[in-house]
């Protein structure tokens, strides 16, 4: 199968000493990372995407993934010893992980939990191998029309399926507009310059997430920490062989459960907008569902742990074939490796599939070598991990405030890019608290370009005419789907009123 | 602080700040063209849509933010905006000194300060931080990736390599 010979040269791209060790740094990075609370898998990746710049791409986007991955993994270990998820997409495992650690039965947990992650990301990196090709030959096919309206499904799946659509409306709109800042694609005049010098050359993307999610983040983890004093727990977690025995018989159990969860989560993290943490508390909800003894979910039923842990490794894994095939990304992580691949000169979609083999079967390749890492590094090794935990905060902040003004400076030497982090990292802070969505803003601030251009293309293909959409055999039923999902939460609402007329004749 | 700062209120006075926001984006729109050619949308109209957008959104979640009652303060506990401030005050500090005084020395004072402020660590331990951590960009920044980044006066003056 072509799928297969590709893959082998991607391994072989892999086989290299230096990019291998880059795996592995990413790997362990995004095991620390995901292991500290309050620095999450995107907040590391954001980070550290300025400083790739200057390595080879391969080099850098396995990296940078490899923190992703690693993420995956740290963070249940927070999560069910001490109920701290240090990312969004581990706070489903704490609902029976927890409990469990209570019961003494962490490390079982944890183990259950590691060896159900690599099942699911293992699941989604075969699935991944063998849809990549078809959806890049589609993808070909593709011309403005049908971008455009697989990007409306993007915004689609914020506000239809997503909590708070009239915030998320509102936040996709603002990622939109800050994205159209700086000189008009068609025509050349300057658009939203106010008349500054500065704000001709646009917001950059990087230094908005980093601040929303870097500085942000610790704005957010500083008015929390009264709640939860994590110094003061200081059990470090030895995974006996046992454990791994046992959990690995516990997954047999469940294999059916595992299966169906990895699958859940490779396509809703497939599917642009929703990434692993929507997928994880899917899995959790669809198991409990399916489940013969729904009644012991939130009391340590083990499934509860390997649901949301299978489904969250899929979808991340999921959420990179969009991106890489179409320039879409599936979660907000996947947006800022996107953001990484423009940097190092190359351009997501299907020619990039079809140019560029060793750029793409080697970071195919490395999904399998990650994981196996990352499953390794946590059987053997989650007593040091645990150890980072007792880092004192005093020191961590700090740092991490300084890898941001790095990570932003580094970018384009620009001063304004630091400030940026300032203001979106207070902005951050407050629209969390607000409970406005950030990760839409984040996804259309990327994706606001790419919209407008294909847009734009398509009226011309078409003369001005808005009909083009449904004209055409994909995009039709794309943009039907699409505008259904945007209308949702409106019929919904519509649909409310309309059943409370009746009830209040009566 | 707490009896008047409620969720309700901050949400009320970001909506109407956005707003204010989108309707001058939506004047600037309207300066720009907002109206739609034969080639399709003028410079202007999507920043005016957007905006519209955005507006529209807004105004959707001041009502319905008004609406509610107010019980839900901003700040639940009065720890939650000491702590804030005392964390975002330094960072905050430490982003508008980098340009005068460089990454390096920034980075070192910064994390002295904050480990014997914050984290009332014995003076040596502050010490250690804030030489080792910028130590390590510098190796890491300069010699690694050789990125640069701002530097204190007396590096333009020639007197120190930092």
């Amino acid at each position: 199968m072509e799928a297969l010979d590709l893959l082998a040269i991607g391994f072989a791209q892999i086989a290299d000493p230096a990019r291998f060790g880059f795996v592995l740094l990413g790997v362990v990075l995004g095991l620390l990372v995901g292991v500290i609370p309050g620095v999450g898998g995107t907040t590391g990746v954001a980070i550290l995407l300025p400083v790739t710049v200057y390595l080879e791409p391969l080099s850098a986007i396995v990296m940078l993934a490899g923190i992703y991955w690693g993420a995956m993994y740290g963070g249940l270990i927070t999560s069910i010893l001490f109920a701290v998820p240090g990312n969004p997409w581990s706070v489903a495992v704490m609902f029976d992980g927890r409990p469990l650690a209570m019961q003494g039965k962490a490390a079982l947990a944890m183990s259950a939990g590691f060896v159900v992650s690599f099942v699911g990301a293992l699941i989604a990196a075969v699935l991944f191998t063998f849809f990549a090709l078809p959806f890049a030959e589609i993808a070909l096919s593709f011309g403005p029309p049908e971008m455009f309206a697989v990007l409306l499904i993007a915004f689609g799946t914020f506000i239809g399926l997503g909590g708070a659509p009239a915030k998320a409306a509102v936040m996709i709109a603002a990622g939109f507009l800050l994205s159209t800042v700086g000189f008009d694609v068609v025509t050349g005049q300057p658009r939203l310059t106010f008349g500054t010098i500065a704000l001709m050359q646009g917001f950059h993307f990087v230094p908005i997430t980093i601040g929303l999610f870097g500085l942000g983040e610790v704005l957010y983890n500083a008015s929390e920490r009264y709640k939860v004093q994590i110094e003061e727990m200081t059990r470090a977690a030895k995974l006996g062989f046992q454990d791994v025995l046992d959990s690995i018989k516990a997954m047999f159990r469940h294999i059916w459960l595992v299966v169906f969860s990895s699958l859940l989560g490779f396509f809703t993290g497939v599917l642009p907008g929703a990434g692993a943490t929507p997928a994880s508390f899917m899995s959790y909800g669809v198991a409990q569902k399916l489940s013969r003894h729904p009644e012991r979910f939130g009391k340590g039923a083990i499934e509860g742990v390997m649901a949301p842990e299978a489904a969250n490794n899929a979808a991340g894994t999921g959420s990179v074939l969009p991106m890489l095939v179409l320039g879409i990304p599936g979660s907000p992580t996947a947006a800022i490796l996107m953001a990484g691949i423009f940097m190092w000169g190359f351009i997501p979609g299907p020619r990039l599939f079809l140019e560029q083999t060793d750029f793409v079967w080697g970071f195919i390749a490395s999904l399998y070598v990650a994981n196996v890492a990352a499953v390794l590094i946590c059987l053997t090794a989650t007593p040091v991990l645990a150890l980072m935990l007792r880092t004192p905060y005093a020191v961590l902040t700090p740092i991490i405030v300084v890898l941001c003004i790095v990570g932003a400076f580094a970018i384009q030497n620009s001063m304004l890019d630091v400030w940026l982090v300032l203001i979106f990292g207070v902005l951050g802070f407050i629209l969390r608290k607000l409970e406005f969505p950030l990760a839409p803003l984040v996804v259309a601030l990327v994706l606001g370009a790419p919209t407008e251009q294909a847009l734009r293309q398509s009226l011309i293909m078409s003369d001005g005419s808005m009909l083009i959409f449904f004209e055409r055999a994909i995009s039709g039923p794309l943009t039907v789907a699409a505008l259904l999902l945007l209308f949702l939460p409106l019929f919904q609402l519509l649909y409310r009123k309309f059943r409370q007329r009746p009830e209040e004749t009566a | 602080m707490r009896s008047f700062l409620t969720i309700r209120t901050v949400e009320i006075v970001v909506c109407l700040l956005l707003l204010a926001l989108s309707v001058m984006v939506m004047m600037e729109g309207v300066r720009l063209g907002a109206g739609w050619s034969e080639r399709g949308p003028e410079s202007g109209f999507f920043p005016f849509a957007l905006a519209l957008i955005m507006a529209i959104g807004l105004a959707a979640a001041a009502v319905s933010a008004w609406r509610e009652a107010a019980t839900r303060p901003f700040f639940e506990a009065s720890e939650e905006w000491i702590d804030l401030l005392k964390v975002g005050v330094p960072a905050g500090l430490a982003i508008a000194l980098t340009p005068t005084l460089g990454l390096y020395l920034t980075s070192g004072l910064y994390v002295l300060g904050f480990m014997a402020w914050y984290g009332r660590f014995p003076w040596w331990q502050a010490l250690l931080g804030g030489l080792s951590v910028p130590a390590g960009l510098y190796l890491m920044l300069r010699y690694g990736f050789n990125i640069a980044m701002p530097m204190s006066p007396w590096y333009r003056q020639g007197i120190l390599p930092f």
